[in-house]
């Protein structure tokens, strides 16, 4: 489903693949460069100690102990076991084969010269003779005169029991090891992740109404300054573009009132000064009536512009709902002749709001009941009480429901085909505001189509927010 | 009973001051917050009306200085701005009364005899009766009297009559009606206005021979209270 790579898995596997590379290269390069280092330390240790113990030379065991006794600290001391005497004297002769001694030929060997502060003549080291490698000093230049070799594999297999005690170790440390990486693969990574990770959570928080906060994501590391500012940017001139968006509709509400209350006015003394009935003043009365539309917009714009910038709530108090809908009811059943009103409102319902505002609602909501409804139609009332909630539902029938109307209800300015092809009056805010109405008391709107040609709404929002 | 008014736009100024002389006040006008303060420093006024955005002055800061000045004239303020924390701001600086533009000019003259009425010490009883021609209608006991003939009006039927006759010849829409008595700012496209008309008519004019009730209904503008003059 989702073919993306997750770049936390990228990371880890990327850390994975550079530790192992350089603990292969830390090991590749110590087996070898100890090897070397063990080897010339061994011909040092050799040269000293054969010094040292040159006139026993002739006799293996007493030798022997001389030489382990100088090389008492040194690696070479448990090598000397290995030690082959070649043409040294006869006491203490060596028991292996005299093969060995003669294979390692003078002649073939490359004599490395001694050294001047060395009364050993000279040494070699890793000459192939009698298939195996050897380290070897001699005493004199003499053909057959005194040799100590040490085979190149009592080494090998030294160097080998240390690396084997080393891995042996390994296998208890390498947990460690394991855990040790995951968690500092993981904290780095965490830490690479953590000012993307701050930024996405800003960016989830964040909505028309928050753009101006001070949430803005801070970066400690100068590498995401560049992403943090132009993040910041973008929040204040989206934020400059909403409120602009806003404080439009607001400024050219109120800047339309000047010239309304002067339309008003002018019209208003127009009637009263028109011969009464004369055809003149109706015309007068049309033109204020359009006024009337016109004031109704702008407080409907203003009302709307108030509710995005979230100043729409500004005061609340206990009201009595109940009271206030049996009186809308009765008065609605004296207003239509032709609808029948029906009313099921439990009673003492006390609502702590903005009693303005739920006016403005239960109005709104009523009128589009009437407005909307077709000749020996109905309009239902009911409010019910749900424990700390109430719920308002206003049916009625109507002369045509279209089918969006279920989606577009609260859509600004939307209004159903109907009002379009039948003239009724109405701008397609009153729903959208009567939608803001209950969202700043905590509560919701519903539209729900009941038939082909009745609909109901309901309000439920908590008696107390 | 002279009034002062303080407002910047000349055309709302213009009607505001006929539509007060109308009612039987002197106006005095002032185009902006500076001249203004100068004139109520100067003589002493019934009512002040005073816009809340003005040139030179601020509205609410020309107020404060007139209250600082111990100034107790009832002043009512004309805003655009209908919000709740502008009126407050209105009334805790001092003012009497708010009233948001657009308004309608028989709503300022009713808020401007409402303040007069609070504010004078004597003939506290002229107010508890409305008295046009012949019909009367007492505030307190809710009683119609036409010539001869008194009636119990319900509750829809006094404030509607009381609102008539609050500025008699002035021809209210049936909207503006509703909005008052009903409290309803929609047209619910109802006779109702009519039928409580016909109902407070019926009433008083039972017994009746002299004349009709002066509640004149005119044709697609509105219901008026005809008084002896129009």
């Amino acid at each position: 489903m989702n073919p993306k790579r997750s770049l936390t898995l990228v990371l880890f596997l990327l850390l994975t693949a550079g530790c192992f590379l350089v603990i292969g290269a830390n090991r590749m390069s110590a087996k070898y460069l100890i090897e070397v280092d063990v080897q010339r330390r061994i011909e040092q240790e050799m040269r000293a100690g054969i010094a040292s113990c040159e006139h026993l030379l002739g006799q293996r065991e007493r030798f022997l102990v001389c030489y382990r006794a100088y090389n008492a600290a040194e690696t070479s001391r448990v090598l000397s076991d290995a030690f082959l005497f070649c043409g040294a004297g006869t006491q203490g002769a060596d028991q292996r084969p005299m093969d060995a001694c003669s294979a390692v030929d003078t002649d073939q060997v490359n004599w490395i010269p001694k050294l001047e502060d060395n009364s050993l003549l000279s040494s070699f080291y890793k000459q192939a003779a009698w298939s195996r490698e050897w380290t070897g000093l001699r005493l004199s230049e003499a053909p057959n005169g005194p040799r100590v070799l040490l085979p190149k594999e009592a080494i090998d297999n030294f160097l080998g029991e240390l690396w084997s005690y080393r891995n042996r170790h390994l296998i208890y440390v390498l947990p460690l090891i394991f855990t040790l990486f995951v968690f500092v693969a993981l904290s780095t990574i965490g830490l690479v992740m953590s000012p993307i990770r701050a930024l996405e959570k800003s960016l989830m928080r964040m909505s028309a109404e928050n753009l101006d906060s001070a949430d803005a994501v801070e970066s400690k590391f100068k590498e995401f300054d560049g992403l943090t500012k132009i993040y910041k940017d973008l929040r204040l001139r989206l934020d400059e573009s909403f409120r602009k968006a806003r404080n439009f509709t607001a400024y050219a509400s109120h800047e339309l009132k000047t010239p309304l209350t002067i339309l008003r006015g002018n019209a208003e003394r127009l009637i009263a000064e028109l011969p009464i009935g004369a055809p003149t003043q109706l015309r007068a009365r049309d033109m204020a009536d359009e006024v009337e539309r016109l004031v109704d917009i702008t407080n409907k714009l203003l009302t709307l512009s108030r509710a995005d910038s979230k100043v729409l709530l500004t005061q609340r108090e206990d009201f009595k709902l109940s009271s206030f809908l049996e009186q809308l009811a009765e008065d609605a059943a004296a207003f239509q002749d032709d609808i029948r009103i029906e009313a099921d409102i439990a009673a003492g319902v006390i609502w702590h709001c903005d009693p303005v505002l739920v006016k403005q609602l239960v109005h709104n909501l009523y009128s589009n009941a009437m407005k909307y409804n077709r000749p020996q139609g109905y309009i239902g009332f009911k409010l019910q009480r749900l424990d700390d909630a109430l719920a308002l539902t206003i049916t009625n029938t109507s002369r045509h429901l279209s089918a969006d109307l279920a989606t577009h209800a609260f859509d600004r300015f939307y209004r159903g085909d109907l009002s379009r092809n039948r003239g009724v009056d109405g701008l397609g805010l009153g729903l959208s505001i009567c939608q803001e109405i209950a969202n700043v008391h905590q509560g919701t709107l519903q539209f729900v189509l009941l038939d082909h040609d009745t609909a109901a709404l309901t309000l439920t929002a908590p008696l107390h927010f | 009973m002279n009034i002062l008014l303080i407002e910047d736009e000349s055309r709302i100024a213009d009607f505001v001051a006929h539509g007060l002389e109308g009612a039987g006040y002197r106006v005095q006008h002032a185009a902006d917050g500076e001249l203004g303060l100068a004139m109520v420093r100067e003589c002493a006024h019934r009512v002040v009306i005073l816009d809340a955005m003005l040139p030179k002055l601020d509205g609410f800061e020309l107020l404060r200085l007139m209250r600082q000045d111990g100034n107790t004239t009832p002043v009512i303020m004309l805003s655009a701005k209908v919000d709740l924390p502008y009126r407050l701001l209105g009334f805790e600086t001092g003012a009497d009364d708010y009233l948001p533009k657009p308004f309608f000019m028989e709503e300022l003259v009713a808020r401007v005899k409402a303040l007069l009425a609070r504010h004078s010490t004597q003939a506290s009883s002229d107010t508890q009766v409305l008295q046009i021609d012949a019909l009367s209608l007492n505030l307190i006991t809710r009683k119609a009297h036409w010539h001869d003939v008194s009636a119990a009006l319900s509750p829809r039927e006094f404030s509607l009559l009381e609102y008539l006759m609050q500025s008699p010849g002035q021809i209210f829409s049936r909207k503006k009606i509703l909005a008052h008595v009903w409290e309803i700012d929609f047209d619910p496209e109802t006779n109702v206005v009519d039928v409580c008309i016909q109902r407070i008519k019926r009433k008083l004019g039972r017994k009746s021979e002299s004349a009709p009730l002066p509640i004149e209904s005119v044709r697609g503008v509105g219901y008026r209270i005809r008084t002896s003059g129009t």
